[in-house]
């Protein structure tokens, strides 16, 4: 009988069990789905796509910022390039229901926005509150570099980056610092010893590699996915500067050294030029700017700027480099409307051209115009009183933005290489 | 099926396959109802919450604090004191935490409070008990001290001579024997906790007058006690976060560290309607002086339309008492090393400071410049939101100074009425950054020069005939007393009673009668209603102004020429004014308040108002007194 019994509840039991293994998958299956969500719930009907890890971080992120006042932008360059494809799209969907995913849904890592710190308040609390809604956060700090150039000052970190992790998605968040020159500058993402390399795939990541400046964009309100987002006005525009924002610090310590060493010259004469010297630069800055010519700052301005982060006041002039390949005829029209008249051309577009303008208080003006060779680049002279004609040739450079006399400019990242090709390594 | 075969299988083996059986079942029960739950969990969590709301809410109620809780054995703390005539010095587990043996100072009590449970120390004060009024400190301070800190005290050559019956009383009420006895060149050691028992005393005699007590060596345990009993049980936020680390490491605040009612380190003052200053950077420039630096913050976070991030406090030196103050106000402090010596340092502090909130501030058009030991009045921002559009508009202007070095408590008198005045009176002033970046900074003097920044800026090569507007009645207060350029006599006679403004939301008067050709016109009206004085009367007396209430009256002094101040110097002694160095004149004109009078000074025939002058008045002439040495020295605001 006692058997027979134990039988009984040994069946009983198993049947038990197997409803809960069925329980079990049921509840897996449906975990599974609203985790991992696109392949698994396109059955669900008319929201596709909406469970994606990635929707789901951006929504989370974007509920906490708005809550938190925290006032973050879009820069994602892959998704600012979505935008741009889908403009028409993301207008109609503004109102009304939304039927596919399509901004947020791509299987990625990361999705990039940004903050203007000057316009965050409440700092304090946030990242709190972000770790307490499921985000697993990472803060970047370093010193403020707008205290660099000022002789022994140190001030409280600024933060970078922050990463906040969802899930298998993460929200790289960019902090951007006012600079004077009316640009905006992000750092260098660093990682500290103690952090964990493995937290997300770094190398991944679309900004951080380097510091970057832009310039400061205009930022309209869009719904994407059902999600209320700002992005920059010109999303394109925006897109277009990553891969050329790279940002270089100009070497103050260096330049304090100097000054030590050399002591500054601040007589009124000095001080008058370098006061007419930056503002020639500046009026060729927007005149160049507006008609979309990159320059850079060359020869004994480009000096100016490596050695003592400032104008040489015995210099006299203001040179800028310019690719030929952005040579547009309208130059020396517009320069002429901003009122700087020509004073000399040397050479001709094909060949060695350098144009020399006539500013205020008798400075001048040189624009050399580089050429691109496979292995270097070169530009040409002409001493003006001779006529005699130099060739100066300079290994490969590429550009980076910095910051000198006020002004975001372009100088050779490979300064010291472009510096001893133009004067030797005498510098 | 199974059944039949279970049957032929030996009993043991059943058994075996039951117990076996069961305990698979069980665990996958186990298994199943965790999964269940787990996963409910994490689809409530991940799902899209339709009230954010209360999610929010959610979040907050679930910000428990990381609290520590007891921790290992209890430490002991061994505390050395030593008193003598010519040296003293604490030692705490044989660091050295306080030596004196500097000759012809130090002289008095020194007090050192520990904090009980990590043995750091929090404050570190000397009190010259030999001098008038310095026990009054002494008692005001340890009282601020909270209960259960060590207390240490002990003398350096003498404490006694003017150490009064309340401070004696207090010393008794620690629980100290020889304090409230404390005698003529008496030497005294004494470890103590606040509120509790006495941990060590010792105290030597004088036994002459003409000579001092043997020097004392007191050495005692002090037990530390918990951390938990150390701190308050202040509500877990944010801003008590910041109190929390601020009282665990300072001490002398007073109620801002009081465990059942601290005073609130956040004030949230009505915003300013149509501010035109909240995007203005504030520098606050600082020295080693945390509690001005911590009455000052306190004013101008509580002024009405402050923005806190716009803050920046430069604190010159690594000092770390100062960065605390700023970091429980969650500002933002920047130290900065100390370059060159005395006044030359102040200058490069200044120098670097704003440049630096330029730099922090690239859009910014104006800087709001201030000192750590000025109040600020609580309608500060409204009176710069009012007038800050005079600096974009009139290059005729150099700044706007909150400060009347005029406007005493009987010489001021209209909160709404402005000026304009030829000198730079500084103590909280709008800097355009227009002047420093392209005139100021690039000749700023070179350390070596030793100059201070204020003369140097109101030089005329820096000047260049600009002027500044000023308010009658001051929108700070000078309360500083031990700076480099203060004494106590000093700030006596020439701070202690200058107006202050309190009145919130004053409606300036007239403001764009301040440019430049208005001002004129307003002067010459002034001058038209104005009436003459009796000035065959004595200037100095009271009865030269009559006594009258909202009159206009004006006198006119001699003033040969531009810098011919002989006369209005005598007169400002005399009127108990600024007398030091010329303040507040515009074109030979001085105006003031006397017996609730506007009361106008034209220097004749200097001043182009001189045609106001009938010709029958005689200017009064007042002569300087046969030089005499000794006039209050270190004669420099700021």
């Amino acid at each position: 009988m006692s058997r027979i019994n134990k039988n009984v509840v040994l069946a009983l039991l198993t049947l038990t069990s197997s409803a809960f293994l069925l329980f079990q998958l049921y509840y897996y299956k449906h975990y599974l789905s609203t985790k991992n969500g696109a392949g698994l719930s396109k059955s669900k009907g008319s929201r596709i796509g909406f469970d994606s890890t990635q929707w789901r971080a951006v929504k989370k992120f974007i509920m906490l910022t708005s809550n938190q006042n925290v006032p973050v932008f879009l820069i994602d360059p892959l998704v600012l390039e979505l935008i741009n494809k889908n403009f028409e799209q993301v207008k109609n969907t503004s109102q009304g229901s939304i039927s596919q995913c399509t901004f947020f849904c791509v299987p990625r890592d990361f999705t990039a926005f940004a903050l203007q710190y000057h316009l965050w308040k409440n700092e304090e609390g946030w990242f709190r509150i972000a770790e307490n809604m499921g985000f697993q956060c990472l803060k970047i700090e370093s010193k403020d570099p707008r205290l660099d150039g000022i002789d022994s000052l140190s001030g409280t970190e600024i933060p970078l980056h922050y990463i906040c992790k969802l899930a298998t998605h993460a929200i790289h968040l960019v902090v951007f610092h006012e600079r004077s020159g009316n640009y905006l500058w992000h750092g260098h993402l660093r990682l500290k010893e103690h952090i964990d390399r493995k937290f997300v795939p770094f190398r991944k990541l679309q900004f951080g590699r380097y510091p970057g400046a832009f310039d400061r964009p205009e930022l309209q309100q869009v719904t994407l996915d059902g999600l209320e987002v700002l992005i920059p006005k010109d999303p394109m525009h925006f897109v277009e500067e990553v891969p050329h924002s790279r940002f270089i610090e100009c070497r103050y310590k260096e330049a304090r050294a100097f000054f030590q060493q050399y002591l500054d010259d601040n007589t009124v004469e000095a001080m008058a030029f370098r006061k007419s010297a930056k503002e020639l630069l500046q009026l060729a800055a927007k005149t160049l700017n507006k008609l979309g010519v990159p320059f850079w700052l060359s020869s004994g301005t480009c000096l100016g700027w490596y050695r003592q982060c400032n104008i040489i006041p015995y210099s006299k002039d203001v040179d800028l480099g310019i690719f030929i390949r952005d040579y547009k005829s309208d130059i020396i029209l517009a320069f002429q409307d901003a009122g700087l008249p020509l004073k000399h051309k040397f050479g001709k577009v094909e060949d060695s051209l350098e144009l020399s303008f006539q500013g205020k208080d008798d400075v001048k003006l040189d624009i050399f115009f580089f050429y691109e060779e496979t292995d270097h680049v070169w530009n040409g002279g002409t001493q003006a009183k001779t006529g005699k004609k130099f060739k100066y040739l300079f290994p490969k450079f590429t550009l980076c933005w910095t910051e000198f006399v006020d002004m975001k400019v372009r100088v050779p990242c490979e300064t010291l290489e472009y510096i001893e090709a133009n004067y030797g390594t005498q510098t | 099926m199974e059944g039949t075969k279970e049957i032929k299988v030996s009993n043991r083996r059943i058994q075996e396959h039951w117990t076996g059986a069961v305990v698979f079942l069980l665990v996958t029960v186990i298994v199943n109802i965790k999964l269940i739950l787990d996963t409910r969990r994490a689809i409530s969590e991940a799902n899209e919450d339709p009230e954010p709301e209360q999610d929010y809410d959610e979040v907050l109620g679930r910000l428990e604090p990381p609290r520590r809780r007891g921790s290992g054995p209890r430490r002991v703390l061994d505390v050395e004191v030593y008193s003598s005539r010519s040296k003293v010095y604490v030692a705490v587990d044989g660091t050295t935490v306080l030596e004196d043996e500097a000759r012809e100072q130090g002289r008095g009590i020194h007090v050192i409070v520990l904090n009980q449970a990590t043995g750091h120390v929090m404050a570190k004060r000397v009190f010259d008990t030999y001098s008038p009024h310095e026990d009054e400190a002494m008692v005001l301070f340890l009282n601020m001290v909270a209960p259960g800190r060590v207390l240490i005290c002990t003398v350096k050559d003498e404490g006694s001579f003017h150490l009064k019956d309340t401070a004696k009383a207090l010393l008794r009420s620690l629980g100290s024997q020889a304090g409230p006895a404390l005698g003529w060149r008496d030497t005294w050691a004494f470890v103590g906790r606040k509120g509790g028992p006495v941990l060590g005393e010792k105290h030597s005699k004088s036994p002459a007058l003409s000579s001092w007590g043997d020097p004392v060596l007191l050495k005692t345990d002090v037990p530390l006690s918990s951390a938990e009993e150390a701190e308050c049980h202040w509500a877990d936020t944010e801003l008590n976060r910041r109190r929390r680390r601020f009282c665990s490491k300072v001490e002398g605040y007073g109620s801002v560290c009081s465990c059942k009612d601290p005073t609130p380190i956040e004030f949230s003052p009505d915003p300013l309607p149509d501010n035109k200053v909240l995007k203005v950077p504030v520098a606050v420039i600082a020295g080693n002086r945390p509690n001005y630096l911590y009455r000052m913050l306190r004013s101008l976070l509580s002024a009405q339309g402050v923005s806190p991030q716009m803050i920046t406090v430069f604190i010159d030196g690594y000092y770390e008492e100062p960065m605390d103050v700023v970091a429980l106000f969650g500002l933002r402090g920047i130290q900065h090393t100390p370059i060159s010596i005395k006044n030359a340092r102040v200058s490069q502090h200044y120098k670097a400071s704003l440049t630096a909130t330029f730099n922090l501030f690239p859009e910014a058009k104006f800087a709001v410049v201030l000192e750590e030991d000025l109040d600020i009045a609580v309608d500060f921002f409204s009176f710069l939101s009012q007038s800050i559009h005079l600096l974009e508009e009139d290059d005729s202007l150099y700044c706007i100074s909150a400060w009347n070095d005029q406007g005493y408590e009987h010489t001021a008198e209209d909160p709404a009425l402005l000026y304009r005045v030829e000198t730079m009176p500084g103590l909280g002033w709008v800097l355009r950054r227009s002047l420093y970046k392209e005139e100021l900074e690039p000749k700023w003097p070179t350390p070596e020069k030793l100059w201070d920044w204020d003369m140097w800026m109101r030089m005329p090569e820096q000047r260049r005939g600009r002027e500044c507007i000023i308010p009658d009645v001051s929108r700070s207060y000078h309360f500083g007393i031990v700076g480099l350029n203060m004494n106590g006599y000093f700030h006596e006679a020439y701070f202690k009673k200058h107006k202050f403004n309190t009145v919130p939301g004053v409606q300036l008067r007239n403001v764009d009668s301040l440019k430049k050709e208005a001002y004129e016109v307003e002067v010459h009206r002034l001058l038209s209603e104005a009436e003459v004085l009796d000035h065959s009367k004595n200037p100095c007396e009271d009865s030269f102004l009559p006594d009258t209430e909202g009159h206009t009256y004006v006198a006119f002094i001699r003033m040969e020429k531009d810098d011919d101040f002989t006369t209005w110097t005598q007169l400002a002694k005399c009127l108990h004014i600024w007398d030091l160095d010329v303040r507040g004149n515009h074109r030979g004109l001085w105006r003031l308040f006397r017996k609730k009078n506007h009361f106008l000074v034209v220097g004749v025939p200097a001043s182009p108002y001189s045609v106001k002058k009938p010709p029958s008045v005689t200017p009064i002439f007042l002569e300087p007194p046969p030089k005499e040495e000794g006039a209050p020295g270190a004669a420099e605001q700021t």
